[in-house]
């Protein structure tokens, strides 16, 4: 720790070490009680934290951050319970939150006016994150209240990956400000979360970060045939695609959803006429195709995965080769992986909900 | 003629030392602690790098047994089907072994294993049973379920296989939607034996379609439909009756394809059950029973252990493959040798 001197008022500077991470959530949570300033590292980017519902906290973050009334402002939460309080959210919107957090997104859901409504945008919605990152979980935890989650910079400016460029850009008034800096160096050059607008029942992406979920298609199957046809049919769009890159299908949904009778669909496509059975209990089944495009089709299922040391060991990645369509059941699972993946491959994220009986809904998006 | 055995076709890093049917020494290094299946253990696939545990196992087996690789006469590995990074390390020890100390290698299908696994002797030599040709074999497993001819040794004909889920598979995944971590099946044992199994109606998978084919996805989803419309608070008061009904499905369409067959090949002496699942007791009495009642002799594992995996059953089938020839004992041969993860008992053996 260090006491940056010739301050006005002191800047408490603390280095994030991997003993240490106790002593500074309880730091960070003292800072965040008395209404201070705090900028801390996240998944993405460095970011300022204030208690979300204290006027004085919130008085503070706007006149640091010169923002404009009316922009909104986002607030990491603990866990996807915790949803509710803050927001109002429904079933699909749920179900398409399950996947996408904890992780680099932002989501803009309508606002139940529970925190500081300067927080707020105009039309009544709020940036709510769930980082995955384990100073934030923790202090999340730990602080009874939402605070802020938006990055540490002046509006207009571009974001920052190390305290000291940071620090640079900003006058000696600005500095004042702070109260508490958390140091954990030079954060990977990571972009910042990707918000997503989910308030009205269609999926917008208002900023792309990270990770880009693009050309939401919807499906209703009403049968195992018409799953099959929808898989069928899918291949078939990204068919040309794969003369350039391999294709990437990860497929999310509980079980009995229809998975596996999807594998089944893309497997006719290819013109394999081994029977496609489940990869629960060996994890991957790999098939040749007869098909001119996809050599070879890959078949995945992490239901069996727990663990992202096991995921290490599969290198999922790296087994993707050339002209290969590869389809990973219960995919979300592939987390961190998922971004490596997404350089190489035609990355297609597909969730399954069951609708009662033998009613499915397939989304399909793309992931960028 | 003894065989050096290794299999890690999934979770077990297992070696044993046979002598023909006899096992000199087994063992089985498990992932999943025997004392937690109600814990919510996943199987570590980290685990499943056998790397670091295959050394050991083959030093262990050899002192149990006795022998040096000077005892040894050749080396017998599962080659498939199975997971493919944790078959490879089986299956490139066995080659290493086998260039090394110049032992011919025996590869063997991980279901010729489960095949021939009532077969399996203690040290002594028991129990003694005798091979009847043909004869029918089921084996019920987190992997696979499948019904198999076996014309003789060493030649078989596929009758039925699953076309999406094994019957172990639903089981386990049944069990996890009740609660009951992994593995799931010796719970909903345990559950089932108190339960009523009609207390829920659910569909006997590919009842009415014809064939020998299995499915359980169906079943599966039925099930959940079951499970999801209760409550937490039902679900608990309710689970030996959910666990008594699934499970009851699950033995009733392996029973019914098992049936079909008994009905129309009556030249069929003997039946073989085998895998995982057959260490349930309620299937293996409602096994005995049916084939009983087509005049026929039942066969199940003589010892609990050979009903998981285990190198023991490959290590007997090694045996029959050498006595007909069916070993590799040129180096580049034996170099070629690569794992095959869907094999499907046509790979070295007899057509």
């Amino acid at each position: 720790m260090c006491i940056i001197a010739g301050y006005n008022r002191c800047v408490e500077i603390i280095k994030l070490t991997k003993k240490n991470r106790r002593e500074v959530v309880q730091k960070m949570c003292d800072a965040l009680a008395c209404d201070g300033l705090v900028v801390f590292p996240s998944d993405t980017v460095y970011g300022i934290a204030v208690n979300a519902v204290s006027k004085k906290a919130v008085d503070k973050l706007l006149a640091f951050k010169d923002r404009p009334k009316g922009k909104a402002i986002s607030i990491a939460i603990t866990s996807l319970e915790k949803l509710n309080t803050y927001a109002t959210i429904n079933d699909n919107q749920r179900q398409l939150i399950e996947t996408l957090l904890p992780g680099p997104f932002t989501l803009v859901l309508s606002s139940l006016r529970k925190v500081d409504t300067r927080l707020e945008a105009e039309d009544g919605t709020i940036g709510i994150r769930i980082p995955n990152n384990k100073l934030v979980c923790d202090v999340t935890t730990k602080f009874p209240l939402p605070f802020t989650a938006t990055s540490a910079n002046i509006s207009g400016k571009g974001p920052h990956y190390s305290v000291k460029a940071f620090l640079n850009t900003l006058s000696q008034k600005k500095r004042d400000q702070l109260s508490l800096i958390i140091d954990a160096g030079t954060l990977p050059h990571n972009k910042p979360s990707t918000v997503l607008h989910m308030a009205k029942d269609t999926l917008t992406t208002v900023r792309p970060g990270a990770l880009t979920l693009k050309r939401h298609t919807i499906f209703q199957s009403e049968s195992v045939e018409e799953t099959i046809d929808i898989a069928k049919k899918l291949v078939g769009r990204y068919q040309n695609i794969a003369k350039k890159k391999p294709l990437l299908f990860i497929l999310k949904g509980d079980l009995g959803t229809g998975k596996t009778i999807f594998a089944k669909g893309v497997g006719i496509y290819l013109g394999i006429t081994e029977t496609i059975v489940s990869p629960t209990y060996v994890v991957c089944h790999e098939y040749d195709t007869p098909h001119l495009h996809f050599k070879k089709f890959y078949h995945f299922d992490l239901y069996n995965v727990a663990t992202e040391e096991e995921l290490q060991v599969l290198s999922i990645p790296n087994t993707i080769t050339q002209k290969s369509i590869t389809l990973v059941e219960w995919g979300e699972r592939l987390g961190s992986l998922i971004p490596m993946a997404k350089k190489t491959t035609k990355t297609v994220l597909i969730t399954f909900t069951d609708g009662g009986k033998d009613k499915r809904q397939l989304d399909i998006f793309e992931v960028h | 003629m003894n065989i050096l055995a290794i299999d890690t076709s999934a979770d077990e890093t297992s070696v044993a030392i046979t002598n023909k049917q006899r096992v000199l020494s087994s063992v089985i290094f498990s992932q999943i602690s025997v004392h937690k299946p109600y814990g919510g253990v996943f199987p570590s696939l980290a685990k499943r790098e056998h790397y670091s545990k295959i050394t050991p196992a083959i030093e262990l087996a050899m002192k149990k047994a006795y022998v040096r690789f000077n005892d040894i006469k050749a080396i017998a590995v599962t080659i498939g089907p199975g997971l493919p990074p944790a078959l490879e390390v089986g299956v490139s020890t066995a080659k290493l072994l086998s260039l090394l100390y110049k032992k011919p290698l025996i590869p063997v299908d991980h279901i010729e294993g489960h095949i021939y696994s009532p077969f399996v002797q203690n040290k002594n030599g028991n129990p003694k049973r005798e091979f009847l040709f043909p004869f029918l074999a089921l084996v019920v497993s987190g992997g696979h379920t499948q019904l198999v001819i076996v014309k003789s040794h060493i030649r078989y004909q596929i009758l039925g296989s699953t076309l999406d889920d094994a019957a172990g598979e639903a089981l386990d995944k049944a069990g996890r939607m009740l609660g009951l971590g992994y593995p799931a099946g010796p719970a909903i044992e345990q559950f089932a034996e108190n339960g009523n199994v009609h207390a829920y109606t659910l569909p006997i998978p590919m009842k009415k379609l014809p064939g020998f084919d299995f499915s359980y996805s169906g079943l599966k989803t039925a099930f959940k439909h079951v499970v999801y419309s209760m409550s937490e608070k039902e679900r608990v008061t309710h689970i030996h009756d959910l666990a008594a009904s699934f499970q009851n499905a699950v033995f009733q369409s392996l029973l019914l394809k098992l049936e079909r067959v008994l009905k129309t090949r009556t030249d069929i002496p003997l039946v073989v059950l085998g895998g995982g699942v057959s260490a349930n007791k309620t299937l293996r009495q409602q096994f005995r029973s049916l084939v009983r009642k087509y005049k026929k002799q039942p066969l199940t594992v003589a010892y609990p252990y050979l009903s998981g995996d285990n190198a023991a059953m490959i290590g007997t089938v090694a045996w029959f493959k050498y006595e007909r020839g069916i070993v590799l004992k040129d180096a580049k041969a034996i170099q070629s040798i690569e794992r095959i993860p869907r094999a499907n008992l046509s790979a070295f053996t007899i057509l």
